[in-house]
């Protein structure tokens, strides 16, 4: 039986490691299966989780044992994939001609260039003009929907998370993927990677998840508001160039610890306006297609049994809920009183736009508001707060960075 | 850190939060009046 486990290691390693791994590994295949077949089928966000599905199944079969670079004479389990725990230069560099993806890891994740690149990839294809037209309208909306925000902070310190740790949390409740990628690398490196999938799976459902929400919380006759009266003002490219830059600048001077957040994001706004054709298509197909893809396969390589065994994951499991949750019923609670203040102009769906996720929550409340009523037409006024929840996301998240760090 | 200073530091940061946000709309209107009298 010896020589025949032998033969195959990956097999062999299920019985060389502790019968709890073992199973968390079985498991962790199963849901890198189902996370690829609802990736497929559309139901969760396929460009991040087809990758991230295919990264869990194949790490998790592709275990053997492997020499410690640490130390020549010690063998351990590992893959062929990267090692993510190895901290001193030398490691480094054996790391380099060991794993196939470590030099992606080593170059982009661990000092955030992946959360910035997707920003600027972002930032790229943004439409700014809701909001530039409409900023008090948009910023109203978009302070709410950070009550997960702020809420989850105290919560996470209640249920023994450490302030570092419990800020890096707390970010799950922007709803925005390199925000909350960004600050765990910045303030909790050991939790990374569990709250960067967590909060990926999350923002995945908030597609199918939040209309149950909205549902539940705003009776029809308000979901219907056509939102005719209101117009939307036209902005120029000149406009929201100078905005850009102007902010982005105030913005990095008030807070330098997430400068590369506001400048990828900025710049990728300032390319789309300036219409420079190539660098466009460049950041949009090349670099924000690229880093996505890198994204979800690396996030999902990096998910081993060991994650899944540690009792903190299943408290992660519940913040990520509660943050997203919080985020919400803060959005809607703030599109009622838009609505009230409006005399009823303004449908408060386009709160829960807030949630910045672009542009999922802003398709979420659309679409909401087109099942009841089909002369509602509501994407191109949830753009703005749905713009207004990157900004102000970024905002808290450089407030937590910042702020924590002088614990 | 105790939960109620939790929700202190958080409510802090959030208010900070509101205060660039005003910040920021300031800036705004003040970008679309130079550029609009620019034009």
């Amino acid at each position: 039986m010896d020589g025949f486990l032998s033969i195959f290691p990956g097999i062999e390693s299920f019985f060389q490691m502790p019968p709890e791994m073992a199973v968390a590994r079985l498991l962790l295949i199963g849901l890198g299966f189902v996370i690829l077949y609802l990736g497929c089928k559309d139901v969760l966000e396929p460009l991040i989780m087809i990758p991230m599905g295919v990264g869990i199944c194949l790490v998790n079969a592709g275990i053997l044992m492997m020499p410690d670079l640490t130390d020549p004479n010690k063998h351990k389990l590992g893959t062929m994939f990267l090692d993510s725990m190895v901290n001193t230069p030398a490691d480094h560099v054996n790391a380099l001609q060991v794993y196939f993806l470590q030099p992606i890891y080593a170059l982009t994740f661990s000092n955030g260039l992946i959360a910035c690149m997707v920003f600027l990839g972002i930032g790229v294809i943004t439409e700014l003009d809701f909001f530039v037209g409409n900023p008090k309208l948009s910023l109203m909306l978009a302070l709410p929907a950070e009550l997960g925000t702020f809420l989850t902070f105290p919560i996470a310190i209640a249920m023994g998370f450490t302030p570092h740790e419990s800020a890096a949390i707390a970010v799950i409740g922007t709803a925005d993927g390199p925000m909350v990628l960004f600050t765990s690398l910045q303030l909790a490196k050991n939790l990374f990677v569990p709250i960067s999938i967590i909060s990926y799976i999350y923002l995945s459902i908030v597609y199918s998840g939040y209309p149950y929400l909205i549902k539940a919380l705003v009776p029809k006759k308000f979901r219907g508001i056509p939102m005719k009266e209101v117009t939307i003002t036209k902005v120029s490219s000149e406009e929201k160039i100078a905005f850009s830059i102007v902010t982005g600048t105030v913005l990095s001077l008030l807070f330098p610890v997430a400068a590369p957040l506001f400048v990828s994001f900025f710049l990728g706004v300032i390319i789309k306006e300036s219409k420079v054709t190539r660098y466009i298509h460049f950041a949009d197909e090349v670099i924000l297609t690229g880093a996505t893809l890198f994204l979800g396969f690396l996030l999902g390589c990096l998910l081993s049994a060991d994650i899944v065994v540690n009792p903190q994951m299943y408290k992660l499991i519940i913040l990520g809920f509660i943050a997203l949750f919080l985020s919400g019923v803060g959005g809607l609670l703030g599109g009622y009183v838009v609505c009230w203040l409006s005399k009823g102009k303004i449908n408060p769906l386009i709160g829960i736009a807030g949630v910045s996720c672009v542009p999922s929550t802003a398709k979420v409340a659309h679409k909401c508001a087109n099942e009841v009523n089909e002369e509602a037409f509501i994407l191109p006024y949830a753009m703005g707060p749905n713009i207004a929840g990157v900004i102000t996301s970024a905002i808290l998240t450089a407030c937590y960075v910042t702020k924590v760090q002088m614990l | 850190m105790t939960v109620g200073d939790a929700f202190i530091f958080a409510l802090n940061i959030y208010l900070t939060g509101i205060v660039i946000t005003f910040v920021i709309w300031i800036l705004i209107v003040a970008v679309s009046w130079f550029t609009k009298k620019g034009q």
